[in-house]
C-alpha cells in the first residue's frame, strides 16, 4: 500500500494583466504614429492622438484601482493631464477662426506689398499678370 | 515645412495648369531665402511685416509657436486678373490641404474656361 502524505494546498494568486504598460504604450502609440503620418506627407488631423491617449489613461486608471501606490497615482496624474492638454489643443487652441476678410470669391485682392524670399518687390499687382495663382499662407518656417 | 515639401513634389501638375504656387509666411527674409533654396520650384514671399495677411485678413491672433500672431493655413485660388476664385480653410491648422486637395480644386474652378 501507498504511502500517501497529504499535499499542502498551493495559494496561486491570479497573475495581473499588465494594465499599466498596456496603458503606457497606448499613449505613446500616438506620437509613433503621428510621426509616421508627417513622414508620409500626411497632414490630416490626427484624432486618433487624444483618443489613444484616452484609452490609455483608462487602462491606467484600471491598473492603480488594481494596486495603489504612491508612484502610480503620480504617473496616472501626469498621464491624465498630457491627455487633457492633447482634448485642449485639438479641441481649442487649433481651431481656426472662419475666414471673414476681403478677399471673397468674386472680389479683387486688396492693395498689399512685400517681398519674394530674393528681395524683389512682390504685390498685388505681380498677382495680375494672366497666370493664375493659388497662394498659400502658412505659418512658417518652426 | 511638410506641407510645402508636398506642394514642392507635386509642382508639375501646378505646371501643367498653368498656374503657380505662391507661398507666404511672416518669416523674415533670410529664412525665406533658406525656403526658396529647398523649395526652388515654389514663389516664396518672405512678408515679414504682415503687410499681405493683414491686407487679406488671415492673422490668427496669438497662435504663433511663442504667442504671437501667425498667419491662419488658408489658401486662394485667384485668377489671373487678380480676381479670387475660391478660399480654403481647414477648421484646425494642425490639418492642410494637400496638394492632390488643391489640384481637384482648381480643376473644379477653371475646368470650363
Amino acid at each position: 500500500m501507498e504511502n500517501l502524505q497529504p499535499v499542502a494546498p498551493t495559494t496561486s494568486t491570479p497573475r495581473r494583466q499588465p494594465l499599466f504598460l498596456g496603458g503606457l504604450l497606448l499613449f505613446l502609440a500616438g506620437p509613433a504614429l503621428y510621426a509616421v503620418q508627417i513622414s508620409l506627407g500626411q497632414l490630416w488631423t490626427a484624432w486618433y492622438m487624444p483618443l489613444l491617449a484616452s484609452l490609455g489613461v483608462v487602462l491606467m486608471i484600471a491598473s492603480v484601482r488594481q494596486r495603489r501606490s504612491v508612484w502610480r497615482g503620480a504617473a496616472l496624474a501626469f498621464f491624465a493631464l498630457l491627455c487633457g492638454s492633447e482634448w485642449y489643443l485639438m479641441l481649442v487652441a487649433a481651431k481656426t477662426p472662419a475666414y471673414t476678410g476681403p478677399a471673397q470669391p468674386g472680389s479683387k485682392l486688396p492693395p498689399f506689398a512685400a517681398m519674394l524670399a530674393d528681395g524683389t518687390p512682390f504685390s498685388n499687382q505681380d498677382v495680375e499678370q494672366e497666370i493664375r495663382s493659388v497662394l498659400v499662407f502658412n505659418r512658417g518656417r518652426w | 515645412m511638410v506641407e510645402l515639401g508636398q506642394f514642392e513634389k507635386y509642382h508639375a501638375e501646378f505646371s501643367k495648369r498653368n498656374v503657380r504656387v505662391v507661398v507666404i509666411s511672416n518669416d523674415k527674409p533670410t529664412t525665406a531665402q533658406a525656403t526658396q533654396a529647398d523649395f526652388p520650384h515654389l514663389v516664396v514671399v518672405s512678408d515679414s511685416d504682415q503687410n499681405i495677411a493683414k491686407a487679406l485678413q488671415v492673422i490668427h491672433s496669438g497662435a504663433g509657436a511663442s504667442g504671437d500672431d501667425t498667419n491662419a493655413p488658408t489658401t486662394f485660388l485667384v485668377d489671373g486678373d487678380g480676381h479670387v476664385r475660391r478660399m480654403m480653410r481647414q477648421e484646425r491648422f494642425l490639418a492642410r490641404y494637400s496638394p492632390q486637395e488643391v489640384l481637384a480644386a482648381i480643376d473644379a474652378t477653371w475646368r470650363s474656361e
